[in-house]
């Protein structure tokens, strides 16, 4: 604001020099004047005239060359300019002279800035028309090459007729001032683009010029702020604040203090303004920077928080000088110590450390020092005299050539205690881990141990748990196990599904195989990444051995049970046939009996009501009567031989003797039935030890058979046979006929008792069907053996043969074969 | 009168079964086998039997045998059968359970039985 009040003194003192120069050049011209004529007149005085002219001379060149100012004159003819005087001191103003000037008319133009020279010329013609013309700025090259900035100041000069007559001028160099002009409008824009915001104020608080910074700040243009006071845009600043405001910054010189101020929407921010009083030409001006400080607020308010926030930690903070004293402390740290901050700010750190010497902490700061940062435990003393545990979190501080250390410091009671149960616990555990006979380890993912008890330890060869730490299984066991423990863990970890109690079989350092129950659970971190397995392997090789066993003698036992279920089926089978057998026989039996019943009873009835053929009829009722004997005595030595009740008297017999007996008695027989009956004795046949009487019925029954199926002129061989068989010898009968043969199919039934072949049928032989069952009982009791031979045909004929073995000595009993 | 088929290998029997049936009116004929029976059915053409009396137990074809067969033929199927039996098992009975038209006669029997049962079969009441 200085340089503004500069340039209307400057402006003042020029005109008045203007003056005095007007007057001074007319004081001259007339000198001159006066001096020429006085020249031409008197030589005499031409020395003091010259002496004059140049102290005249001396001084208007001091005068002009200290004077940026000179006066001109155009003499018009016809209203054209024809002759252009420049006063001297033009020099100093262009750099051209007068006689310059005076030789080229044209010069004054050519000077001029071709910008400025319709201005110039303008100016010339309203001058030539005889109009007085407004003083013009404009620009003009100065001869050595400068550009000079001028203002032309024409008077016209008119004679009484009104004719112009010449027009003079002032030329003044104004380049300096345009300078200032230029310097303050550049001021002005700095003013304007400045950051920070700045306003003048008058004496009644109204806004009298505002920057581009406070109208963008506040959001009024300029204009309406021009028209607005201190206090509509501050609302701490109400009216009557200001004249106390302005008494106090009337005597202060200036001020800063900090204020709200309100934007043209209605937000307020804060600002921070720095006034200045100004005493301008008796104005009374409040001048001030106005700075938002809303950033700087926000900060200072971080920074209140962060200060709140460390006071109120829940965590204790301490600072230390580097002599151990304590210089702050947040609230906690005094909770946790019992002291008042005040206390413990007059106490050193060795005061709440005890066994710490000064000396002991000393090295820790250099440690500090080095490291930067440590983390520590320790134990705190409170103003009780009680102990507590703590960690220490200190961190080397250097601020302005000062060494801190900066702590953060926590009671740890509780983990300590928690520490102390976990660690309990952790023995609890590994001692029952370490008790147990089961196998228990754990493997992370690449399969190492990580925890192994002494079960398993010892299990795999190793000395103690911890030897086994780290390593895996294939530095214990060989590859083909290890191979397969190493699958499984890979199956349970990619998986993450456990396996559960299998069975594997496993060969231990000593290499014993081992059944082991295995199972193995994926263990996860907290966030359920599988991280490795635990696994338990349970010796089961004694229960193994025990199932074995128990197998064994499940699998015998069921043998057994099977074997026992087949020989009481067989046995039930043997009974159900036997049944079958008794049911069939009482059936067959009751049939034997009844059917000859039935017939002695229809022939009584027709002896009495036919007596004409009574003699046929009695002969029917004695032939059924004897049938009915027959079956009877049949039944009853059939029943003696099953119940071992036939009087068996073995004697040593000569066979073929007794043969030779029974084929002579029943000569006649056959000799009636016209058929051949012979016998061929084996010469030399050893005897037998048999029952006669029994061994004849079974030549007797098999005679009977062979006479009564042989049609007529049929053959009946008997002969006597020895042989040597199954390590023994034996000697017998047989009895060959030439009757229809017996089918393969009855031949197996022959000996069933009531059976009746087809022969018998045919032929109407009377016959119980019991013959040859009694024939077979009778062989078997002398452990002997009757063999049949026939095939089906026509005179195929029949071969029976009776063998009897040979026994060493008499009298032998003989037993059940 | 009613004419009779018996059947019965025991010829002993047959004999005495016609002569006692013949005295009793009815007109017999006597064969001693299965297949004898069906020959004479096959012979008798007009003159079917009014009843057939018949062992049960005989060679090649039983009575119950024969029965069947009869039973079979729609021309004979009607004929009444009056079987004789020595078994004292209930097979038989079982057998022939169900049978329309069958009677049987266990051995041995009073001869009023006989001609009592032979009567009644051929004289089927209202």
């Amino acid at each position: 604001m200085g340089l503004v009040t500069i340039a209307p003194m400057q402006l003042e003192s020029s005109i008045s020099m203007s003056k005095r120069i007007n007057k001074t050049k007319a004081q001259l011209v007339a000198e001159m004047e006066a001096l020429q004529a006085e020249l031409e007149t008197t030589k005499a005085r031409w020395q003091q005239a010259e002496i004059v002219l140049r102290e005249s001379e001396e001084r208007y060149q001091c005068i002009t060359q200290t004077m940026a100012n000179y006066v001109y004159r155009v003499r018009i003819e016809h209203g054209q300019a024809v002759e252009t005087a420049h006063g001297p001191a033009c020099v100093a103003v262009t750099g051209y002279t007068s006689e310059d000037y005076a030789a080229n008319p044209n010069l004054w133009l050519q000077m001029v800035d071709e910008e400025d020279r319709p201005a110039v010329l303008e100016q010339a013609q309203q001058l030539l028309g005889g109009h007085p013309a407004h003083p013009l700025e404009h620009r003009i090259t100065h001869k050595d090459g400068t550009k000079r900035w001028i203002r032309n100041t024409p008077i016209p000069h008119i004679d009484p007729e009104g004719n112009l007559l010449a027009y003079d001028g002032l030329i003044q160099d104004i380049t300096e001032r345009k300078q200032v002009e230029e310097e303050l409008r550049l001021t002005q824009f700095c003013i304007d683009r400045a950051l920070v915001g700045i306003m003048r104020t008058g004496p009644d608080a109204e806004i009298q010029s505002a920057n581009d910074h406070v109208c963008r700040s506040l959001g009024y243009t300029r204009e309406e702020l021009c028209n607005m006071y201190v206090y509509d845009i501050d609302p701490d600043f109400p009216v009557e604040k200001w004249s106390e405001h302005r008494q106090n910054l009337r005597i202060q010189g200036s001020d800063t203090f900090e204020t709200t101020h309100r934007r043209k929407d209605g937000t307020t921010y804060p600002v921070e303004i720095t006034a200045t009083h100004l005493d301008f030409r008796g104005g009374d001006y409040s001048f001030s920077f106005v700075h938002d400080i809303t950033e700087r607020k926000h900060t200072e308010q971080t920074l209140h928080l962060t200060q709140f926030c460390l006071e109120r930690a829940s965590i204790g903070i301490m600072r230390l000088g580097s002599d151990g004293r304590i210089q702050s402390v947040n609230e906690q740290f005094c909770r946790n110590l019992g002291y008042t901050r005040e206390e413990l700010c007059t106490m050193s750190v060795t005061d709440i450390a005890p066994g710490l010497s000064i000396e002991a902490w000393l090295m820790q700061l250099q440690d500090l020092r080095v490291r930067g940062s440590r983390t520590f435990e320790a134990i705190h003393q409170r103003k009780d005299g009680t102990l507590f545990p703590v960690e220490i979190r200190s961190t080397y501080l250097r601020y302005r050539d000062e060494d801190f250390s900066f702590s953060f410091v926590s009671d740890i009671t509780d983990r300590k205690q928690a520490e102390e149960a976990l660690e309990q616990e952790r023995n609890l555990l590994r001692t029952l881990i370490d008790s147990m006979p089961d196998h228990i380890y754990a493997k992370d993912i690449e399969g190492r141990f990580t925890l192994k008890n002494k079960a398993d330890a010892l299990a795999m060869g190793a000395s103690s748990p911890s030897e086994v730490i780290g390593k895996t299984d294939f530095d214990y066991y060989p590859r083909e196990i290890a191979e397969r423990f190493h699958a499984d863990d890979q199956q349970v970890i990619r998986s993450g599904q456990p396996l559960i109690n299998r069975e594997e079989l496993n060969i231990d350092a000593k290499g014993t195989k081992h059944w082991i129950l295995t199972t193995k659970v994926p263990l996860s971190d907290s966030r359920g990444k599988v991280m490795g397995l635990v696994g338990i392997g349970r010796d089961i090789t004694e229960r193994k051995r025990v199932e074995e066993e128990l197998d064994l003698h499940r699998e015998h036992l069921e043998e057994l049970v099977e074997q026992r279920t087949a020989e009481l089926k067989a046995a039930n089978e043997q009974l159900r046939m036997l049944s079958n057998i008794k049911d069939e026989f009482v059936s067959n039996v009751s049939h034997e009996l009844r059917t000859p019943l039935s017939s002695i009873k229809l022939r009584q009835h027709l002896a009495q009501h036919h007596p004409d053929q009574l003699d046929e009829h009695l002969g029917v009722i004695n032939r059924e009567t004897d049938r009915l004997a027959h079956t009877i005595e049949d039944l009853l030595q059939l029943s003696r031989l099953d119940q071992r009740r036939t009087e068996f008297r073995p004697l040593p017999l000569d066979l073929n003797h007794m043969v030779e007996q029974y084929v002579a008695d029943r000569m006649p027989v056959a000799s009636g039935r016209y058929l051949t009956l012979s016998f061929q004795a084996e010469p030399e046949l050893p005897q037998v030890t048999a029952d006669a009487g029994l061994l004849g019925q079974v030549l007797s029954i098999l005679l009977t058979n062979a006479i009564n199926y042989t049609p007529a002129k049929g053959q009946v061989t008997v002969r006597t046979h020895s042989r040597q068989d199954a390590g023994r010898r034996w000697a017998g009968f047989s009895i060959s006929d030439t009757g229809p043969g017996i089918s393969p199919k009855e031949q197996s039934q022959l000996f069933t008792r009531f059976f009746r072949g087809t022969a018998a049928r045919k032929s109407g032989t009377p016959g119980t069907g019991l013959g040859l069952s009694i024939a077979k009982e009778i062989v078997s009791q002398h452990g002997g053996k009757i063999e049949v031979a026939s095939s089906d045909g026509p005179e195929c004929g029949t071969i029976f043969s009776v063998w009897i073995p040979i026994k060493e000595k008499t009298n032998e009993q003989f037993t059940d074969s | 009168m009613s004419n009779l088929l018996i059947v019965d290998d025991e010829e002993g029997l047959l004999e005495a079964l016609t002569i006692i049936l013949s005295d009793e009116g009815y007109q017999v004929e006597a064969v001693t086998s299965g297949q004898a029976a069906l020959k004479a059915l096959d012979a008798s053409e007009e003159h079917l039997p009014d009843l057939i009396v018949a062992d049960i137990v005989m060679p090649e074809m039983s009575g119950i045998e024969l029965c069947e067969t009869i039973r079979r033929s729609p021309d004979l199927a009607d004929i009444p059968f009056l079987f004789i039996s020595a078994f004292v098992s209930n097979t038989v009975e079982d057998q022939i359970a169900g049978q329309s038209k069958v009677a049987i006669l266990r051995k041995p029997f009073e001869v009023e039985d006989l001609i009592e049962a032979v009567h009644s079969m051929c004289n089927p009441g209202p």
